[in-house]
């Protein structure tokens, strides 16, 4: 394979014929594990065509597997400042910025990524909604990634997820669910955190107290107010004057 | 300045996971109740969480059970309230994303879930008012609604705050209108 794109690559003619080459070469080498190499052709495709944002958003996860994480945002931004033609592109590139700047520890700034992902992302494709839930494991937020997990795959297949709670949804599935473990070890650490809550016990200290016990000087408080009700505060008046208004 | 919001119950659709009251212990604890076990009491119909959304994003969120005051185990109880358990609204869980502080989503949530259940419920089943353990953190805001301390507990060092149906539906009826007959006249401005 890297051969071929290395034969394409010296008949290209121009510019335009070189930059998905090096784009690919790069892919090839990003999945032979070799990031030095593709993180090379990455930077050579974006040199070549500047009307794109992928090959930077490519380079960017190059940087990111090197721990070049400062680097990597650079990338990032500047793949932000190019057109974006791709379809998935949007997401991609928000999603990687989630990635390093949980690693450069901007947790704050993570989530904000994360978000913009959330309000861009194409509901109606299930590898964008795939790459949602992997955002949100890596944010920690175990539940959301459980959401995008049962949409990517209600959106293949062609059903309504309704109110069904999530977990419900992806655990009925699991050949995708196999999948989705050995192709992101944070989702399968999320997907089995929410399983373990989901038929568990409330912990004592999330359960809700429905019936209060009160000592005999808080009854006799609360007898007296329930006789002589007080006069509403200015705020509580507010709160209705302003509906209202 | 306060923001648009809808209120509405939370689905199973909402997400959750990422929403964030604070940092510190207490917020730390309602962000985990919020994302993990909101929906699952909902599912067990144990209790009702409602939302407060802009643009997609959850600002606040409000969690309310029915409950009971129980005056049982006491013997010599307050004489107004009864033998038996008496009705209240209990507001469980309450917070705002630290994004959305100071933008009205407290305000709003109170009106439009807390009083707006205890006034139907009382319309309904019965209901002395709305009750709540309150953090150190949260009375002066509680304060501020005309909620009275009723006890603290040690073990939680929470405090039991109590607000009358009554003074809510004092201040939710209409306001009286005032006409003025007579244009009123600054006494100053008369002599010119």
């Amino acid at each position: 394979m890297l051969g071929r794109l290395r034969s394409a690559q010296r008949d290209a003619l121009s510019s335009q014929e070189l930059a998905p080459i090096f784009d690919a070469i790069g892919l090839v080498y990003f999945r032979l594990g070799a990031f030095k190499d593709a993180l090379d052709a990455h930077r050579n495709a974006a040199h070549h065509d500047h009307t794109q944002a992928n090959p930077l958003n490519n380079a960017a996860a190059c940087l990111c597997e090197l721990k070049q994480f400062q680097q990597a945002l650079v990338a990032l931004r500047e793949a932000k400042a190019r057109p974006r033609k791709l379809p998935g592109i949007e997401v991609c590139i928000l999603l990687n910025t989630l990635e390093v700047e949980i690693n450069l520890g901007n947790h704050d700034a993570a989530r904000r990524a994360f978000e913009e992902s959330v309000r861009c992302v194409d509901p109606a494709r299930p590898t964008d909604l795939f790459h949602v839930a992997i955002g949100a494991a890596l944010l920690g937020a175990d539940e959301d990634a459980a959401e995008y997990f049962a949409r990517s795959i209600a959106v293949a297949k062609g059903s309504d997820l309704g109110e069904t709670p999530a977990i419900d949804f992806v655990l009925a599935d699991p050949d995708r669910l196999k999948i989705a473990n050995e192709r992101s070890l944070p989702l399968h650490g999320a997907l089995t955190r929410v399983a373990a809550r989901h038929g568990a016990p409330i912990p004592l200290e999330h359960q809700l107290i429905a019936q209060v016990s009160l000592p005999q000087t808080a009854l006799t408080a609360l007898n007296e107010l329930v006789e002589h009700p007080p006069e509403p505060t200015k705020a509580l008046r507010r709160v209705f004057d302003e509906h209202r208004a | 300045m306060n923001i648009a919001l809808e209120v509405r119950r939370l689905s199973e659709r909402d997400l959750t996971g990422s929403f964030s009251a604070g940092t510190d212990a207490d917020h730390v604890k309602l962000n985990l109740f919020f994302a993990q076990h909101a929906k699952q009491n909902q599912r067990r119909a144990v209790s009702a969480t409602h939302v407060a959304c802009t643009n997609g994003a959850i600002a606040g969120f409000v969690t309310i059970v029915a409950g009971t005051i129980d005056p049982a185990d006491i013997p010599n109880h307050a004489k107004g309230l009864g033998r038996y358990s008496q009705p209240v609204l209990v507001l469980a869980r309450m917070a705002t994303d630290a994004r959305f502080q100071r933008k009205g989503v407290g305000d709003q949530l109170m009106r439009d879930v807390v009083f707006a259940e205890a006034l139907s419920m009382g319309e309904r089943l019965g209901c002395l008012g709305v009750y709540v353990d309150s953090k150190p953190g949260a009375i002066t805001l509680y304060q501020r609604y005309g909620f009275a301390a009723l006890h603290q507990a040690e073990a939680t060092e929470s405090t039991g705050m109590f607000l009358p149906l009554k003074t809510i539906r004092s201040a939710a009826a209409r306001p009286t209108q005032v006409v003025a007959s007579v244009p009123l006249v600054h006494p100053d401005s008369a002599s010119t």
